[in-house]
């Protein structure tokens, strides 16, 4: 016990004898943490904003349908209506918002123009949350039952324009006969060019009187409070939240070619933080064979006074442990507030780029994720690696020879 | 000896004389009542599905196979859906919408009709296999119970089917068509058509009770015809869209 608190007070000297030995190494340490963590935090903070886009708004983080109803995704196999479930769904402090849809596809057409569509029945209180009331382009939500709000390409494609009647076939519930005229109250901006030729809402009462679906739902979106990458909470609020002959599913399961576009591009950003890693681990082993060189003399000595080379060792391991945590945690704080700062006025991305990111529907910033565990990840990464580099001056500690010198 | 011989001479008489057939021949002779006569029928449909089962009647009145009104009569939600093909157009009319509406042709070959595995050509007329396609033959089998040629029929260009070829059972004697299996390269089978049982209707034989395979046979719809009677006086001037509008189910 002793033998440590001696080995403890013997490094924390050492580290003070050559402070700037200490600082460059230290540095060197909270530099590459604080770049690791920068690196990691946008691209893991674009992959949730690509993913807020392209899921948070259309199909949802999470859906509750019928077992049968992916990957089909066909009408007859709708659930029933269950406000009473819904409503304790709404009540959960962990879920922002829970709304139900009906969804399908029919013809639509306008004299000679026509074009297949999908139709989403959306609630009133789905039409009423920011996100839509930013997406219509012209007229207004404020329509009366028979209305329908057409993506902007569609409209332009069925030469119609508000006020105008487009009348909608297809295959209704269970085989039946959808069809109605439809009175256009709105165009919308649906971010996605595709979508936008290939989207029309209804209200959700519209919808199942159109499908012949009456009281039923396609399915329930849910967007929990957490959306951070790596959560999956269908698990969890399936469990708490049971509804019969429904299960819940996570936005990884219904769309694994979004995974693996991110998994694709994450790796690639791993191969750079392994080159930046390389790129440090070499720098601190420098300094390590630095150090062990320019202290031989100084172990040498002490070995000829007596010193166990134990002992030596030990203080040796205890400094670069003190260090390479110091470092770590200069680093982690550091990275983190560089995180928050970028959290708050996050990164714009100019001209060409910009623009080309704004047809697909995102907003081109590049914001970074918050995740602890990026900071934690790297800070343990980069601690071993500093660790592994003190195996040099360790090795120099046990080959020197107390009297050749 | 003898006796075995003169058998197995006989056994090959039948063989002879279908070697002797042509494909295109035996598919004329088969379509000729079906696509030669114009006619009014009823037929009452009834899909199986794994939750429900969709029935759905059905009048229809056609002209050779590209001239067709067909008016749905029941269920009561469907009532007065009516569809009219006039050669190469289509229209439909349902009656919530008030309006007629002219639909893309390629509806005449993708899905199905109005949630049955009968496709919207089955009903409003499709391509003739003697005159669209060319034909193989492939020897005689036995299917549902009735001795038939085996015939595979390969579109020819230009023709709009969904298949990429359509085998064709069609019965030795005068009864037709017993089974037809469009298939697809790429995806296998994708629908067949099975003759199960057969009458004189108005003097003419014909298929009774038809089903529709799709999914490799795991969803099935019976068609049965309730009522058939020729209707000579049908003309393709007959097919309007204004005909369309004013039928009554």
């Amino acid at each position: 016990m002793t033998l440590v608190r001696l080995a403890f007070r013997l490094a924390w000297r050492n580290l003070g004898r050559n402070r700037r030995r200490s600082l460059i190494t230290g540095a060197a340490i909270a530099f590459a943490l604080f770049f690791a963590i920068i690196l990691r935090s946008l691209q893991l903070g674009v992959y949730n904003h690509m993913v807020a886009t392209v899921v948070g708004s259309m199909s949802g983080y999470v859906q509750v349908s019928d077992t049968a109803y992916w990957p089909s995704q066909n009408l007859d196999y709708a659930l029933y209506e269950d406000p009473e479930w819904l409503e304790e769904l709404r009540a959960d402090r962990e879920i922002a918002s829970a709304y139900p849809r009906l969804q399908g596809f029919s013809l639509l057409s306008v004299g000679d123009q026509s074009g297949v569509a999908q139709w989403i029945g959306i609630s009133p209180e789905e039409v009423d949350a920011p996100l839509w009331q930013a997406r219509l382009a012209s007229g207004s939500w404020a329509g009366p039952s028979g209305s329908v709000w057409l993506g902007k390409r569609l409209a332009e494609q069925l030469r119609v324009a508000v006020g105008d009647t487009v009348v909608s076939m297809g295959q209704g519930f269970q085989g039946s006969m959808a069809g109605a005229a439809w009175v256009v109250a709105g165009t919308l901006n649906m971010g996605n060019p595709e979508l936008e030729k290939r989207s029309s809402v209804v209200g959700l009462a519209d919808a199942q009187e159109f499908a012949g679906a009456y009281g039923m739902w396609s399915y329930v979106q849910i967007t929990p409070r957490s959306t951070e990458l790596s959560a999956d909470p269908t698990a969890d609020i399936g469990a708490r939240h049971p509804l019969d002959g429904a299960h819940f599913l996570g936005w990884q399961t219904r769309m694994p070619e979004l995974i693996q576009a991110i998994q694709a591009d994450s790796s690639g950003g791993k191969v750079i933080l392994f080159i930046l890693y390389v790129v440090i681990g070499f720098g601190l082993l420098g300094t390590m064979i630095m150090l062990a060189n320019e202290r031989q003399r100084e172990f040498a000595m002490q070995l000829a006074m007596g010193m166990r080379r134990g002992l030596l060792a030990g203080i040796v391991f205890v400094e670069v442990v003190l260090l390479s945590v110091a470092g770590a945690l200069v680093g982690a704080v550091l990275g983190r507030v560089a995180v928050l700062i970028l959290d708050q006025f996050p990164l714009r991305l100019q001209g060409d780029v910009a623009a080309a990111m704004e047809q697909q529907g995102w907003e081109p910033i590049l914001p970074p994720s918050l995740d602890w565990s990026i900071t934690l990840t790297h800070g343990g990464i980069i601690v071993v690696i500093a660790l592994l580099s003190a195996a040099w001056p360790l090795r120099t500690v046990f080959k020197t020879s107390p009297v050749h010198r | 000896m003898n006796r075995f011989l003169l058998s197995g001479l006989l056994a090959l008489l039948p063989l002879t004389s279908v070697v002797a057939q042509n494909p295109t021949e035996i598919l004329t002779k088969a379509e000729k009542s079906a696509i030669g006569t114009s006619s009014y029928s009823e037929l009452s449909m009834s899909a199986k599905r794994a939750r429900y089962t969709r029935e759905l009647d059905i009048k229809s009145w056609t002209h050779t196979n590209k001239y067709a009104l067909i008016v749905v009569t029941g269920p009561e939600r469907d009532r007065g859906t009516r569809y009219l093909r006039a050669d190469k157009q289509m229209y439909s009319f349902v009656p919530r919408t008030g309006k007629v509406v002219k639909l893309p042709q390629s509806m005449l070959m993708a899905g199905g009709f109005m949630g049955t595995d009968a496709s919207m050509d089955n009903l409003l007329g499709q391509a003739s296999l003697a005159k669209d396609f060319t034909h193989q033959y492939l020897g005689t089998e036995t299917v549902n119970g009735l001795a038939c040629h085996k015939i595979k029929c390969t579109p020819k260009p230009g023709v709009p089917v969904a298949a990429d070829a359509v085998v064709a059972w069609v019965h030795t004697g005068d009864k037709g068509w017993v089974r037809l299996s469009f298939q697809s390269t790429r995806n296998g089978e994708l629908q067949r058509m099975d003759a199960l049982e057969f009458s004189r209707m108005d003097g003419v034989q014909m298929p009774v009770k038809l089903q529709f395979s799709t999914q490799g046979g795991k969803q099935t719809t019976i068609m049965t015809v309730k009522t058939w009677k020729r209707q000579p006086q049908l003309s393709p001037a007959w097919f309007t869209p204004e005909r369309l509008e004013q039928t009554q189910p």
